[in-house]
């Protein structure tokens, strides 16, 4: 039974895996795509890898923190795939309902959720960490964007060539496509391997190769479709602007995980175009997108929290 | 020196240098054809018209060249409609000229025409001369265009430079052009009604010429001014 549980916990953290690779892969390289730079094939399998390198290479401190939110023991088989399969379940159905949320923001109300239903004492300072990351996501995103842009484009303009000039931007956008990629496999990976290596089923390393593997499909087997409609809409956005875009996101994803805080690759992407457009002096700031992503922000970690409470009461009914 | 690795762009270039030479070799050829009115020679009209007419159906063929390189995948989208804008508004030269040159050969009987006047009226022989000089002029705007164009694959801001003198010698050619459609009309009474309509149609068609050439060369400025001012 307890390794039919560590099964199941092992599978519903893949199907996370799996749910980040397919919604997140447009972040990283739509623009590349949509733009012709690279063709939706090759850019998917480079989003893949370099995530599961991200997620390999770079994951282990955030796979730390998500092992540190409850007491030692109290993360077990059966908290790891409730809250996996909470966090999944609302993640797919707000997707279904064309609601973006994060599946951080999700993943750690579910953990506070089934935290809170077990009565066990809960790392609130971690949590106040992470609290204060979420916050600064955007803005931070924001900034790097505005002076990544600015400096770029300066530097951009002494490229007189325009063949050179268009070679630089090429390989410009997709290696910061790549860098997301990267960021979003180190940063993101917690939400995937943290329960899995916290409830001891598997060691850390092969909890993030797991992870890294389920992002993999999922944006080599569902990534495409999103890909190619995040592409369409952003052919708006230069290549110099999605290159500081994308790099200025991919820095925020890796500093936060190089420091162990998991947060959200949608705000960071959104905070970096806010910046790259102060830079074009447009006023980029959609009110109701920023509305919606205030929402967001408030209610997926609530929300995913009272699924996972209220999931954990009922099979403790059983 | 572009880096390696931007061979498809660096190609493009080539075929974009090879199309505004097409187009300059086009437009060239107007010289030949106003020597014919000045001899009032409608068989030698007729052949350059029919030269003019070869040479820009090559322009047309260095233009799909080009413009095939693009579609598959030379350049970023925001460089790529610029320069197929480019292309188009270059390639729009070579048909002016070709316009150009039916306009003077379909009627048979303009150099009859003008031939006849001449005895009745020594200022004739000066106006058909202005068109070769209106000519010289077009010219040398295409001409500064092709130059413009030419030097985009190693600098652009260069290019932009060099693109300015269309502004300044399209102005030129309103001058001239303005000066010989008035020359036409103030000879009215040597002329026929259809034959001066005809040549002002002529003058106007030509001087358009460079009207196109200098959209083209603002097009160069924009494409600098938008990537790299």
């Amino acid at each position: 039974m307890i390794e039919l549980i560590a099964l199941l916990a092992v599978a519903a953290a893949i199907y996370i895996g799996w749910n980040l690779g397919s919604n997140t892969a447009a972040s990283c390289i739509g623009t590349a795509v949509g733009g012709g730079i690279i063709t939706l094939k090759r850019a998917l399998i480079l989003v893949g890898i370099f995530a599961l390198l991200g997620a390999v290479i770079g994951g282990g401190q955030v796979i730390q923190t998500y092992k540190e939110f409850m007491p030692s023991g109290s993360i077990t088989p059966l908290v790891a795939s409730i809250v996996c399969l909470s966090a999944g379940v609302f993640v797919m159905v707000c997707t279904f309902l064309k609601f973006p949320v994060s599946v951080t923001h999700a993943t750690i109300g579910a953990i506070l959720g089934v935290g809170f239903a077990l009565g066990v004492s809960i790392n609130w300072g971690t949590i106040g960490k992470i609290g204060i990351v979420w916050i600064t996501t955007a803005p931070l995103a924001l900034l790097f964007g505005f002076v990544i842009y600015k400096y770029f484009n300066k530097g951009m303009r002494r490229v007189k060539n325009p063949a050179t000039a268009n070679l630089i931007l090429k390989v410009a956008v997709i290696a910061s496509g790549c860098y997301v990629a990267y960021g979003l496999g180190a940063n993101n990976i917690g939400n995937v391997a943290g329960l899995i290596a916290g409830a001891n089923i598997v060691t850390p390393f092969i909890a993030a190769a797991i992870g890294g593997l389920a992002i993999l499909v999922g944006v080599v087997t569902w990534g495409g479709g999103i890909v190619e409609t995040v592409g369409k809409g952003m052919t708006e956005i230069d290549p110099a602007m999605a290159f500081a875009a994308q790099l200025s996101a991919a820095l925020v994803m890796n500093i936060f995980a190089m420091v162990g805080m998991p947060t959200s690759v949608a705000h960071a992407v959104v905070g970096a175009v806010i910046g790259v457009g102060f830079v074009k002096g447009t006023s980029a700031v959609n009110l109701k997108l920023a509305r919606n992503i205030f929402l967001a922000w408030i209610l997926t970690p609530i929300v995913a929290a009272l699924i996972a409470f209220g999931a954990f009461k009922v099979i403790g009914l059983f | 020196m572009p880096f390696f690795g931007a061979k498809k762009e660096q190609e493009a270039f080539k075929d974009l240098a090879i199309h505004a030479a097409a187009v300059l070799e086009t437009t060239e050829m107007l010289k030949e054809l106003f020597q014919g009115l000045s001899k009032y020679d409608h068989d030698m009209i007729e052949k350059v018209a029919s030269k003019i007419d070869t040479q820009e159906y090559e322009a047309d063929k260095r233009r799909r060249n080009f413009e095939s390189e693009l579609y598959e995948g030379a350049f970023l989208p925001l460089f790529r409609s610029d320069l197929f804008n480019l292309a188009e508004r270059t390639d729009t030269v070579a048909d002016e000229v070709k316009h150009v040159g039916q306009a003077v050969a379909r009627r048979e009987k303009l150099c009859t025409v003008l031939k006849q006047a001449t005895k009745k009226d020594k200022k004739i022989v000066a106006l058909v001369n202005e068109f070769g000089t209106l000519a010289a002029k077009v010219i040398e705007t295409v001409e500064c265009l092709t130059n413009a164009i030419k030097a985009l694959e190693a600098d652009v801001e260069k290019a932009a430079t060099i693109a300015e003198c269309t502004d300044k010698l399209e102005e030129e050619v309103d001058a001239i052009e303005d000066q010989l459609i008035r020359s036409i009309f103030n000879l009215e009474r040597s002329l026929d009604t259809i034959t001066v309509l005809q040549l002002r149609d002529i003058a106007m068609w030509t001087g358009r010429i460079a009207n196109w050439a200098e959209d083209a060369g603002d097009i160069i400025t924009m494409i600098a001014m938008k990537h790299w001012a």
